[in-house]
Protein backbone atom coordinates (compact mmCIF):
# COMPACT_ATOMS: atom_id res chain seq x y z
CA UNK A 1 0.00 0.00 0.00
CA UNK A 2 1.31 3.27 -1.44
CA UNK A 3 2.36 6.08 1.79
CA UNK A 4 0.48 9.24 2.22
CA UNK A 5 1.58 12.25 4.02
CA UNK A 6 -0.05 11.30 7.37
CA UNK A 7 2.10 7.84 7.00
CA UNK A 8 5.09 8.94 5.67
CA UNK A 9 5.04 12.02 8.67
CA UNK A 10 5.59 9.21 11.09
CA UNK A 11 7.47 6.16 9.21
CA UNK A 12 10.41 9.28 7.79
CA UNK A 13 11.01 9.40 12.09
CA UNK A 14 10.30 6.25 13.39
CA UNK A 15 10.16 3.46 10.39
CA UNK A 16 10.97 0.53 10.31
CA UNK A 17 14.45 0.35 10.77
CA UNK A 18 17.33 2.88 11.05
CA UNK A 19 20.93 1.93 10.21
CA UNK A 20 23.80 3.84 10.47
CA UNK A 21 27.06 4.27 8.86
CA UNK A 22 30.63 5.49 9.37
CA UNK A 23 33.37 5.18 6.58
CA UNK A 24 36.74 5.97 6.43
CA UNK A 25 38.39 9.12 4.59
CA UNK A 26 39.25 8.57 0.61
CA UNK A 27 41.04 10.43 -1.36
CA UNK A 28 39.40 11.62 -4.10
CA UNK A 29 39.97 14.06 -7.12
CA UNK A 30 37.11 16.89 -7.30
CA UNK A 31 34.29 16.25 -8.95
CA UNK A 32 35.25 12.69 -10.54
CA UNK A 33 33.14 9.95 -9.50
CA UNK A 34 34.31 7.57 -6.49
CA UNK A 35 33.10 4.43 -5.30
CA UNK A 36 32.81 3.96 -1.18
CA UNK A 37 32.64 0.16 -1.71
CA UNK A 38 36.74 -0.25 -0.23
CA UNK A 39 36.17 2.30 2.81
CA UNK A 40 37.53 1.46 6.03
CA UNK A 41 34.83 1.47 8.47
CA UNK A 42 31.18 0.43 9.83
CA UNK A 43 30.33 -1.72 8.26
CA UNK A 44 33.41 -2.85 6.80
CA UNK A 45 35.23 -2.47 3.93
CA UNK A 46 34.49 -4.52 1.28
CA UNK A 47 36.62 -6.87 -0.35
CA UNK A 48 38.20 -6.18 -4.22
CA UNK A 49 36.00 -8.80 -6.58
CA UNK A 50 37.40 -11.20 -8.01
CA UNK A 51 35.34 -13.56 -9.87
CA UNK A 52 31.77 -12.63 -11.03
CA UNK A 53 29.21 -11.80 -8.57
CA UNK A 54 26.02 -10.56 -7.91
CA UNK A 55 26.36 -9.23 -4.11
CA UNK A 56 23.47 -8.64 -1.72
CA UNK A 57 23.02 -7.13 1.54
CA UNK A 58 25.11 -9.88 2.84
CA UNK A 59 27.95 -9.34 0.97
CA UNK A 60 30.93 -7.69 3.68
CA UNK A 61 30.96 -3.96 2.00
CA UNK A 62 27.08 -3.36 1.99
CA UNK A 63 25.46 -1.67 4.22
CA UNK A 64 23.43 -4.18 5.63
CA UNK A 65 19.91 -3.10 5.94
CA UNK A 66 17.10 -5.41 6.92
CA UNK A 67 15.01 -6.51 4.47
CA UNK A 68 11.18 -6.20 4.42
CA UNK A 69 8.43 -8.74 3.35
CA UNK A 70 6.98 -5.61 1.77
CA UNK A 71 7.74 -2.37 0.07
CA UNK A 72 11.02 -0.81 1.93
CA UNK A 73 12.21 2.74 1.10
CA UNK A 74 14.60 5.14 2.05
CA UNK A 75 12.60 8.10 3.60
CA UNK A 76 15.31 10.10 5.72
CA UNK A 77 18.97 10.47 5.54
CA UNK A 78 21.32 12.33 7.59
CA UNK A 79 24.51 12.83 6.49
CA UNK A 80 28.15 14.14 7.45
CA UNK A 81 31.18 14.51 5.70
CA UNK A 82 33.99 16.19 4.68
CA UNK A 83 35.29 19.82 4.38
CA UNK A 84 33.86 20.19 1.05
CA UNK A 85 30.30 19.86 -1.01
CA UNK A 86 29.56 17.52 -3.04
CA UNK A 87 26.80 15.20 -4.02
CA UNK A 88 26.24 11.37 -2.25
CA UNK A 89 24.48 9.08 -3.91
CA UNK A 90 23.06 5.44 -2.28
CA UNK A 91 23.04 3.25 -4.49
CA UNK A 92 22.14 -0.91 -5.43
CA UNK A 93 25.56 -2.89 -6.18
CA UNK A 94 23.75 -5.21 -8.19
CA UNK A 95 26.79 -6.94 -10.03
CA UNK A 96 30.83 -6.66 -10.12
CA UNK A 97 33.56 -8.56 -11.16
CA UNK A 98 37.74 -7.41 -11.07
CA UNK A 99 41.05 -8.87 -11.82
CA UNK A 100 41.12 -6.89 -14.70
CA UNK A 101 44.38 -5.28 -15.72
CA UNK A 102 45.62 -1.64 -17.02
CA UNK A 103 48.47 -3.05 -19.41
CA UNK A 104 46.59 -5.73 -21.20
CA UNK A 105 45.54 -3.99 -24.74
CA UNK A 106 43.40 -7.18 -25.74
CA UNK A 107 39.80 -7.67 -24.91
CA UNK A 108 39.78 -8.86 -21.52
CA UNK A 109 37.75 -11.46 -20.75
CA UNK A 110 38.73 -12.18 -16.92
CA UNK A 111 36.19 -13.01 -14.62
CA UNK A 112 33.59 -11.69 -17.05
CA UNK A 113 30.76 -11.82 -18.01
CA UNK A 114 29.47 -10.16 -15.37
CA UNK A 115 27.01 -12.12 -12.82
CA UNK A 116 23.45 -12.08 -13.89
CA UNK A 117 21.54 -9.35 -12.55
CA UNK A 118 19.26 -10.37 -9.54
CA UNK A 119 17.72 -7.11 -9.11
CA UNK A 120 16.61 -4.46 -12.09
CA UNK A 121 16.78 -7.42 -14.45
CA UNK A 122 15.47 -5.72 -17.05
CA UNK A 123 18.60 -3.32 -17.39
CA UNK A 124 17.09 0.34 -17.92
CA UNK A 125 18.95 2.34 -15.64
CA UNK A 126 21.07 0.25 -14.55
CA UNK A 127 24.76 2.09 -14.66
CA UNK A 128 28.00 0.55 -15.63
CA UNK A 129 31.02 1.70 -14.30
CA UNK A 130 34.94 0.65 -14.13
CA UNK A 131 35.81 0.86 -10.58
CA UNK A 132 39.59 0.67 -9.78
CA UNK A 133 40.79 -1.12 -7.09
CA UNK A 134 44.79 -0.85 -7.17
CA UNK A 135 45.71 2.28 -9.00
CA UNK A 136 46.93 1.77 -12.49
CA UNK A 137 49.12 3.73 -14.53
CA UNK A 138 50.23 7.30 -15.18
CA UNK A 139 49.70 7.15 -19.03
CA UNK A 140 46.32 8.42 -20.63
CA UNK A 141 44.68 6.27 -22.91
CA UNK A 142 41.04 5.12 -23.64
CA UNK A 143 38.93 1.80 -22.42
CA UNK A 144 35.46 0.40 -23.94
CA UNK A 145 33.07 -2.53 -23.13
CA UNK A 146 31.32 -4.55 -25.21
CA UNK A 147 27.79 -5.56 -22.92
CA UNK A 148 24.27 -6.24 -23.16
CA UNK A 149 21.74 -3.51 -23.11
CA UNK A 150 18.37 -3.44 -21.73
CA UNK A 151 16.82 -5.14 -24.44
CA UNK A 152 18.87 -8.10 -24.49
CA UNK A 153 20.77 -7.65 -27.12
CA UNK A 154 24.57 -8.55 -26.61
CA UNK A 155 27.58 -7.44 -28.27
CA UNK A 156 27.13 -3.34 -28.10
CA UNK A 157 29.98 -1.21 -27.38
CA UNK A 158 30.14 1.74 -25.44
CA UNK A 159 31.98 5.26 -26.73
CA UNK A 160 35.69 5.19 -25.66
CA UNK A 161 35.92 6.83 -22.44
CA UNK A 162 39.44 8.11 -21.20
CA UNK A 163 41.21 5.48 -18.76
CA UNK A 164 44.72 5.73 -17.02
CA UNK A 165 46.65 9.16 -15.73
CA UNK A 166 45.47 11.49 -13.08
CA UNK A 167 41.32 11.79 -12.20
CA UNK A 168 41.38 8.05 -14.04
CA UNK A 169 43.88 5.62 -12.34
CA UNK A 170 42.90 6.27 -8.40
CA UNK A 171 41.98 3.71 -6.02
CA UNK A 172 38.30 3.75 -5.36
CA UNK A 173 37.62 5.80 -8.80
CA UNK A 174 34.38 4.54 -10.54
CA UNK A 175 34.31 5.91 -14.55
CA UNK A 176 30.83 5.92 -15.36
CA UNK A 177 30.76 4.16 -18.81
CA UNK A 178 28.50 5.99 -21.60
CA UNK A 179 26.38 3.53 -23.79
CA UNK A 180 25.94 2.71 -27.39
CA UNK A 181 23.50 5.13 -29.31
CA UNK A 182 19.93 3.88 -28.25
CA UNK A 183 20.68 2.08 -25.44
CA UNK A 184 19.55 3.30 -21.80
CA UNK A 185 20.97 0.31 -19.79
CA UNK A 186 22.70 -2.75 -18.99
CA UNK A 187 22.35 -6.26 -18.07
CA UNK A 188 25.44 -7.85 -18.82
CA UNK A 189 29.41 -6.89 -19.14
CA UNK A 190 31.50 -9.25 -21.69
CA UNK A 191 34.68 -8.05 -22.02
CA UNK A 192 36.75 -4.65 -21.39
CA UNK A 193 39.42 -3.19 -23.98
CA UNK A 194 41.95 -0.62 -22.54
CA UNK A 195 43.55 0.68 -26.11
CA UNK A 196 46.95 1.11 -24.67
CA UNK A 197 48.98 0.19 -21.41
CA UNK A 198 48.62 2.83 -19.14
CA UNK A 199 51.94 1.61 -17.56
CA UNK A 200 50.68 -0.06 -14.72
CA UNK A 201 48.57 -3.18 -13.98
CA UNK A 202 46.93 -2.72 -10.95
CA UNK A 203 43.49 -3.77 -10.99
CA UNK A 204 40.25 -2.83 -11.97
CA UNK A 205 36.67 -4.31 -12.52
CA UNK A 206 33.32 -3.76 -13.82
CA UNK A 207 30.54 -2.82 -11.44
CA UNK A 208 26.94 -2.63 -12.81
CA UNK A 209 25.10 -0.51 -10.24
CA UNK A 210 21.50 1.59 -10.04
CA UNK A 211 21.36 4.66 -8.49
CA UNK A 212 18.74 5.34 -5.66
CA UNK A 213 18.66 8.74 -4.78
CA UNK A 214 21.23 11.45 -4.93
CA UNK A 215 21.71 13.90 -2.22
CA UNK A 216 23.44 17.51 -2.69
CA UNK A 217 25.81 18.51 0.04
CA UNK A 218 26.67 22.40 0.50
CA UNK A 219 29.09 24.00 2.65
CA UNK A 220 27.62 23.51 5.95
CA UNK A 221 28.67 19.35 5.35
CA UNK A 222 26.33 18.38 7.51
CA UNK A 223 22.50 17.45 5.83
CA UNK A 224 19.60 16.11 7.17
CA UNK A 225 17.38 15.12 4.31
CA UNK A 226 13.98 14.10 3.90
CA UNK A 227 12.30 12.33 0.91
CA UNK A 228 9.72 14.54 1.07
CA UNK A 229 11.35 18.44 0.41
CA UNK A 230 14.74 18.06 0.28
CA UNK A 231 14.95 14.42 -1.44
CA UNK A 232 12.90 15.66 -4.28
CA UNK A 233 10.23 13.95 -3.44
CA UNK A 234 11.38 10.93 -4.10
CA UNK A 235 11.02 7.59 -2.21
CA UNK A 236 13.37 5.23 -3.84
CA UNK A 237 12.67 1.99 -3.26
CA UNK A 238 15.44 -0.79 -1.71
CA UNK A 239 14.86 -4.00 -3.02
CA UNK A 240 14.90 -7.36 -1.53
CA UNK A 241 18.91 -8.37 -0.96
CA UNK A 242 19.89 -5.01 -2.16
CA UNK A 243 23.73 -4.10 -1.66
CA UNK A 244 23.81 -0.56 -0.61
CA UNK A 245 26.88 1.63 -1.13
CA UNK A 246 27.89 5.16 -1.71
CA UNK A 247 29.01 6.69 -4.80
CA UNK A 248 30.93 10.27 -3.59
CA UNK A 249 31.13 13.19 -5.76
CA UNK A 250 33.07 15.75 -3.95
CA UNK A 251 34.59 19.63 -4.81
CA UNK A 252 37.37 18.50 -2.93
CA UNK A 253 40.76 15.69 -2.78
CA UNK A 254 38.81 13.60 -0.23
CA UNK A 255 35.82 12.63 1.59
CA UNK A 256 36.57 12.55 5.13
CA UNK A 257 34.60 10.51 7.17
CA UNK A 258 31.71 10.03 6.13
CA UNK A 259 29.18 9.41 8.54
CA UNK A 260 25.45 8.53 7.92
CA UNK A 261 21.84 7.65 9.37
CA UNK A 262 19.69 6.22 7.09
CA UNK A 263 16.04 5.60 7.93
CA UNK A 264 14.15 3.12 6.27
CA UNK A 265 10.35 3.03 5.84
CA UNK A 266 7.85 0.27 4.62
CA UNK A 267 4.49 1.39 2.32
CA UNK B 1 -10.78 12.45 -10.24
CA UNK B 2 -9.81 12.21 -13.55
CA UNK B 3 -6.73 11.16 -15.08
CA UNK B 4 -4.27 14.30 -16.02
CA UNK B 5 -6.60 16.28 -12.41
CA UNK B 6 -4.31 18.46 -10.47
CA UNK B 7 -2.44 16.66 -7.78
CA UNK B 8 -4.78 17.73 -4.93
CA UNK B 9 -2.16 18.14 -2.39
CA UNK B 10 0.93 16.57 -0.94
CA UNK B 11 -0.10 13.54 0.30
CA UNK B 12 -1.94 12.88 -3.12
CA UNK B 13 2.01 13.26 -4.37
CA UNK B 14 3.70 10.94 -1.90
CA UNK B 15 0.69 8.68 -2.96
CA UNK B 16 1.89 8.61 -6.22
CA UNK B 17 5.46 8.81 -6.42
CA UNK B 18 5.10 5.69 -3.70
CA UNK B 19 3.35 3.99 -6.36
CA UNK B 20 -0.26 4.36 -5.42
CA UNK B 21 -3.32 5.28 -7.62
CA UNK B 22 -1.12 4.43 -10.98
CA UNK B 23 1.53 6.59 -9.88
CA UNK B 24 4.09 4.79 -11.95
CA UNK B 25 6.63 6.57 -10.61
CA UNK B 26 9.94 6.21 -12.56
CA UNK B 27 13.34 7.08 -12.35
CA UNK B 28 16.39 8.07 -15.07
CA UNK B 29 19.68 8.03 -14.12
CA UNK B 30 22.00 9.70 -16.61
CA UNK B 31 25.29 10.80 -17.01
CA UNK B 32 26.90 12.67 -19.84
CA UNK B 33 30.63 11.96 -20.46
CA UNK B 34 33.07 14.64 -21.66
CA UNK B 35 33.08 13.73 -25.07
CA UNK B 36 31.12 12.91 -28.33
CA UNK B 37 32.02 9.76 -30.06
CA UNK B 38 34.31 8.99 -27.87
CA UNK B 39 37.41 10.12 -25.93
CA UNK B 40 39.73 9.08 -28.23
CA UNK B 41 38.21 10.73 -31.41
CA UNK B 42 35.85 12.95 -29.41
CA UNK B 43 34.28 15.84 -31.39
CA UNK B 44 33.51 17.62 -27.97
CA UNK B 45 34.98 21.45 -28.01
CA UNK B 46 36.00 23.17 -24.91
CA UNK B 47 33.09 25.38 -23.85
CA UNK B 48 32.88 29.10 -23.75
CA UNK B 49 32.20 30.52 -20.46
CA UNK B 50 28.62 33.03 -20.67
CA UNK B 51 28.29 30.89 -23.88
CA UNK B 52 25.44 27.91 -24.16
CA UNK B 53 27.01 24.66 -24.88
CA UNK B 54 24.24 21.98 -26.06
CA UNK B 55 24.72 18.54 -24.46
CA UNK B 56 22.37 16.86 -26.95
CA UNK B 57 25.05 14.75 -28.66
CA UNK B 58 27.52 13.74 -26.10
CA UNK B 59 27.91 10.33 -25.32
CA UNK B 60 26.11 9.21 -21.67
CA UNK B 61 23.32 7.05 -20.54
CA UNK B 62 21.06 6.89 -22.18
CA UNK B 63 23.42 7.37 -25.02
CA UNK B 64 23.60 10.71 -26.91
CA UNK B 65 23.23 11.25 -30.43
CA UNK B 66 26.49 11.30 -30.81
CA UNK B 67 28.09 12.53 -33.92
CA UNK B 68 25.00 12.15 -36.06
CA UNK B 69 23.20 16.21 -36.53
CA UNK B 70 19.90 16.53 -37.49
CA UNK B 71 19.13 16.76 -41.09
CA UNK B 72 15.66 16.89 -42.18
CA UNK B 73 12.90 18.78 -39.93
CA UNK B 74 11.64 16.11 -36.73
CA UNK B 75 9.53 16.26 -33.66
CA UNK B 76 12.26 14.28 -31.50
CA UNK B 77 10.31 12.23 -29.09
CA UNK B 78 11.58 10.42 -25.68
CA UNK B 79 12.61 7.72 -28.01
CA UNK B 80 15.24 9.80 -29.82
CA UNK B 81 18.96 9.02 -28.78
CA UNK B 82 20.28 12.12 -26.50
CA UNK B 83 17.17 12.35 -24.48
CA UNK B 84 16.46 11.21 -21.26
CA UNK B 85 14.03 8.31 -22.71
CA UNK B 86 11.64 8.35 -19.93
CA UNK B 87 8.59 6.10 -20.39
CA UNK B 88 5.59 7.63 -22.31
CA UNK B 89 2.80 8.30 -20.32
CA UNK B 90 -0.34 5.99 -20.10
CA UNK B 91 -3.36 7.20 -22.43
CA UNK B 92 -4.93 10.35 -21.03
CA UNK B 93 -2.58 10.47 -18.26
CA UNK B 94 -0.17 13.38 -17.76
CA UNK B 95 3.70 12.50 -16.98
CA UNK B 96 4.59 14.70 -14.52
CA UNK B 97 8.55 15.98 -13.71
CA UNK B 98 9.06 16.06 -9.71
CA UNK B 99 12.91 16.59 -9.46
CA UNK B 100 16.28 16.40 -11.26
CA UNK B 101 19.38 16.33 -9.29
CA UNK B 102 22.85 16.67 -10.55
CA UNK B 103 26.56 17.36 -10.04
CA UNK B 104 29.16 18.50 -12.85
CA UNK B 105 32.72 19.05 -14.02
CA UNK B 106 31.73 22.23 -14.43
CA UNK B 107 30.11 25.70 -12.90
CA UNK B 108 27.05 26.86 -14.66
CA UNK B 109 23.69 26.36 -14.98
CA UNK B 110 22.32 23.31 -16.79
CA UNK B 111 19.25 23.69 -18.80
CA UNK B 112 16.51 21.30 -18.58
CA UNK B 113 14.13 21.37 -22.04
CA UNK B 114 11.62 19.86 -24.08
CA UNK B 115 13.25 19.60 -27.24
CA UNK B 116 10.11 19.81 -29.21
CA UNK B 117 11.51 20.53 -32.87
CA UNK B 118 14.96 20.21 -34.53
CA UNK B 119 16.49 20.18 -38.29
CA UNK B 120 19.76 21.01 -39.66
CA UNK B 121 21.85 20.79 -42.84
CA UNK B 122 21.97 25.01 -43.12
CA UNK B 123 25.06 26.35 -44.28
CA UNK B 124 27.69 28.95 -42.43
CA UNK B 125 28.38 30.44 -46.25
CA UNK B 126 24.84 30.95 -47.72
CA UNK B 127 23.75 34.80 -47.86
CA UNK B 128 20.06 33.96 -48.98
CA UNK B 129 17.38 32.77 -46.77
CA UNK B 130 17.86 28.91 -46.36
CA UNK B 131 14.93 26.56 -46.75
CA UNK B 132 16.75 23.30 -46.17
CA UNK B 133 15.13 20.96 -44.19
CA UNK B 134 13.10 23.78 -43.29
CA UNK B 135 10.32 24.60 -42.15
CA UNK B 136 10.19 22.61 -38.61
CA UNK B 137 8.06 19.96 -37.81
CA UNK B 138 4.46 21.04 -36.73
CA UNK B 139 4.50 20.88 -32.86
CA UNK B 140 2.91 17.81 -31.38
CA UNK B 141 4.10 19.27 -27.54
CA UNK B 142 3.41 22.88 -26.96
CA UNK B 143 1.17 23.54 -29.58
CA UNK B 144 0.27 26.96 -29.11
CA UNK B 145 4.45 27.67 -29.19
CA UNK B 146 3.62 29.91 -26.26
CA UNK B 147 6.72 29.90 -24.20
CA UNK B 148 8.60 27.45 -27.31
CA UNK B 149 11.98 29.17 -27.86
CA UNK B 150 14.06 29.06 -31.18
CA UNK B 151 17.83 28.27 -30.92
CA UNK B 152 20.39 28.48 -33.25
CA UNK B 153 22.23 25.46 -33.02
CA UNK B 154 25.93 24.65 -34.20
CA UNK B 155 26.81 20.61 -34.99
CA UNK B 156 29.70 21.77 -37.42
CA UNK B 157 32.19 24.87 -36.77
CA UNK B 158 31.16 27.45 -39.07
CA UNK B 159 33.01 30.14 -39.69
CA UNK B 160 35.30 33.13 -38.17
CA UNK B 161 33.98 36.33 -39.95
CA UNK B 162 30.93 37.28 -37.55
CA UNK B 163 27.34 38.45 -39.04
CA UNK B 164 24.28 38.79 -38.51
CA UNK B 165 21.22 36.70 -39.19
CA UNK B 166 17.53 36.81 -38.87
CA UNK B 167 14.84 33.83 -39.25
CA UNK B 168 11.55 34.15 -40.59
CA UNK B 169 8.93 32.05 -38.13
CA UNK B 170 5.08 31.55 -36.88
CA UNK B 171 4.77 33.03 -33.39
CA UNK B 172 2.51 31.76 -31.10
CA UNK B 173 -0.46 33.15 -32.20
CA UNK B 174 0.01 31.84 -35.94
CA UNK B 175 1.33 34.42 -37.11
CA UNK B 176 3.82 33.18 -40.12
CA UNK B 177 6.69 35.70 -41.78
CA UNK B 178 7.71 37.16 -38.55
CA UNK B 179 11.33 38.09 -38.53
CA UNK B 180 13.74 38.10 -35.47
CA UNK B 181 15.91 40.39 -34.44
CA UNK B 182 19.28 40.07 -35.88
CA UNK B 183 21.30 38.20 -33.70
CA UNK B 184 25.42 37.67 -34.04
CA UNK B 185 26.64 34.83 -35.78
CA UNK B 186 29.79 33.47 -36.60
CA UNK B 187 33.24 34.54 -35.10
CA UNK B 188 34.73 33.57 -31.83
CA UNK B 189 31.38 32.86 -29.41
CA UNK B 190 29.37 32.35 -31.88
CA UNK B 191 30.49 29.58 -34.30
CA UNK B 192 31.62 26.53 -32.10
CA UNK B 193 30.21 23.12 -32.39
CA UNK B 194 27.67 22.29 -29.60
CA UNK B 195 27.19 26.05 -29.42
CA UNK B 196 23.43 26.85 -29.09
CA UNK B 197 22.53 30.26 -29.90
CA UNK B 198 18.95 31.38 -28.71
CA UNK B 199 17.29 33.33 -31.06
CA UNK B 200 14.92 37.05 -30.32
CA UNK B 201 11.78 37.12 -31.38
CA UNK B 202 9.99 40.22 -32.87
CA UNK B 203 8.37 43.06 -30.21
CA UNK B 204 5.31 41.40 -29.01
CA UNK B 205 6.28 37.95 -29.67
CA UNK B 206 6.37 35.62 -26.63
CA UNK B 207 6.65 32.09 -28.34
CA UNK B 208 7.31 30.03 -31.84
CA UNK B 209 5.51 27.38 -33.42
CA UNK B 210 7.49 27.11 -36.52
CA UNK B 211 10.73 28.43 -38.21
CA UNK B 212 10.56 29.07 -42.13
CA UNK B 213 13.93 29.75 -42.94
CA UNK B 214 16.97 31.58 -41.40
CA UNK B 215 18.64 34.12 -43.47
CA UNK B 216 22.66 34.75 -43.16
CA UNK B 217 23.74 38.48 -44.06
CA UNK B 218 27.63 37.40 -45.09
CA UNK B 219 29.14 34.37 -45.15
CA UNK B 220 31.03 33.45 -41.88
CA UNK B 221 33.66 31.83 -44.27
CA UNK B 222 33.27 28.07 -43.27
CA UNK B 223 30.20 26.11 -44.42
CA UNK B 224 30.18 23.93 -40.72
CA UNK B 225 26.13 23.20 -40.35
CA UNK B 226 24.06 23.90 -37.83
CA UNK B 227 20.29 23.92 -37.49
CA UNK B 228 16.87 25.29 -36.19
CA UNK B 229 15.91 23.55 -32.53
CA UNK B 230 12.73 24.48 -31.06
CA UNK B 231 12.88 24.25 -27.40
CA UNK B 232 10.60 24.61 -24.23
CA UNK B 233 12.53 25.02 -21.14
CA UNK B 234 11.62 23.34 -18.33
CA UNK B 235 13.99 24.02 -15.88
CA UNK B 236 17.74 25.32 -14.27
CA UNK B 237 19.99 24.18 -12.03
CA UNK B 238 22.66 26.14 -10.92
CA UNK B 239 26.11 24.58 -10.43
CA UNK B 240 27.79 26.75 -8.35
CA UNK B 241 30.99 25.06 -7.29
CA UNK B 242 32.54 22.28 -9.51
CA UNK B 243 31.86 19.04 -7.93
CA UNK B 244 28.67 20.21 -5.34
CA UNK B 245 25.01 18.85 -6.92
CA UNK B 246 22.30 20.63 -6.93
CA UNK B 247 18.42 19.65 -6.51
CA UNK B 248 15.96 20.87 -8.88
CA UNK B 249 12.47 20.28 -6.96
CA UNK B 250 9.43 21.21 -9.23
CA UNK B 251 7.27 21.16 -5.49
CA UNK B 252 9.81 24.53 -4.35
CA UNK B 253 10.33 25.74 -7.39
CA UNK B 254 7.38 25.71 -9.51
CA UNK B 255 4.48 24.68 -6.66
CA UNK B 256 4.18 21.04 -8.02
CA UNK B 257 5.11 19.10 -10.34
CA UNK B 258 5.89 19.85 -13.91
CA UNK B 259 3.28 18.73 -16.51
CA UNK B 260 5.00 17.41 -19.44
CA UNK B 261 1.58 16.85 -21.08
CA UNK B 262 -0.91 13.70 -21.60
CA UNK B 263 0.25 10.64 -23.05
CA UNK B 264 3.83 12.48 -22.74
CA UNK B 265 6.52 11.71 -25.16
CA UNK B 266 8.34 14.38 -24.41
CA UNK B 267 12.14 14.68 -25.26
CA UNK B 268 13.72 16.00 -22.01
CA UNK B 269 16.81 17.07 -23.06
CA UNK B 270 19.85 19.50 -21.65
CA UNK B 271 22.16 21.69 -22.34
CA UNK B 272 24.96 23.56 -20.33
CA UNK B 273 25.19 27.40 -19.81
CA UNK B 274 28.69 27.26 -18.29
CA UNK B 275 31.01 29.42 -16.40
CA UNK B 276 34.18 28.04 -17.52
CA UNK B 277 36.21 26.48 -20.52
CA UNK B 278 36.07 23.01 -19.39
CA UNK B 279 34.16 19.76 -21.13
CA UNK B 280 31.36 19.27 -18.89
CA UNK B 281 30.58 15.91 -17.55
CA UNK B 282 27.45 15.59 -15.57
CA UNK B 283 25.68 12.66 -13.12
CA UNK B 284 22.03 12.59 -12.05
CA UNK B 285 18.81 11.52 -11.89
CA UNK B 286 15.47 12.66 -12.88
CA UNK B 287 12.13 11.64 -11.36
CA UNK B 288 8.58 11.49 -13.24
CA UNK B 289 5.32 10.56 -12.13
CA UNK B 290 1.85 9.89 -13.64
CA UNK B 291 -1.65 11.34 -13.09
Amino acid sequence: MALDYATYAVRKNAGRQRFMLAKSSINTVAARTFSSWRAAGFPAAGAAPTTAAAPTEATTGAWGQIDSSGTQRILRVVLSWSTAGGLFTIADRLSHQGGLSGTVTTAQTTNLPTAALTRRTGGVGVMMGLEVYTQIGATGTTASASYTNQAGTAARTTPGVTFGNTGFREASRLIVMPLQVGDTGVRAVASVTVVATTGIAGAFGVTLFYPLVSIPIFEDIHDDVEALIDGGTWFPQVETDACLMGVYHISGSSTGVVSAQINLGED
Amino acid sequence: MAAGDPLSNLSDMINLATGGSSGAPEQVNFCKKAHIGGAAASTAVATISGRITSLWMYDGAPSGASTTAPTTAAVPTNATSGALKQTTSAASTKKRLISIVAVSLVTGSIIVYDRVGHQGGLDGTVTTAQTTNLPTSALTRRTSGVGVEAWAEIYTQIGATGTTATISYTNQAGTSSQTSPAFTFGGTGFREAQRILPLPLASGDYGVRAVANCDLVASTATAGAFGITLAYPIAILPLSVVGVGRLWSATRNTGGPVDLGATSDACIAMALHPNGTTIPEIFGQAFFLEK
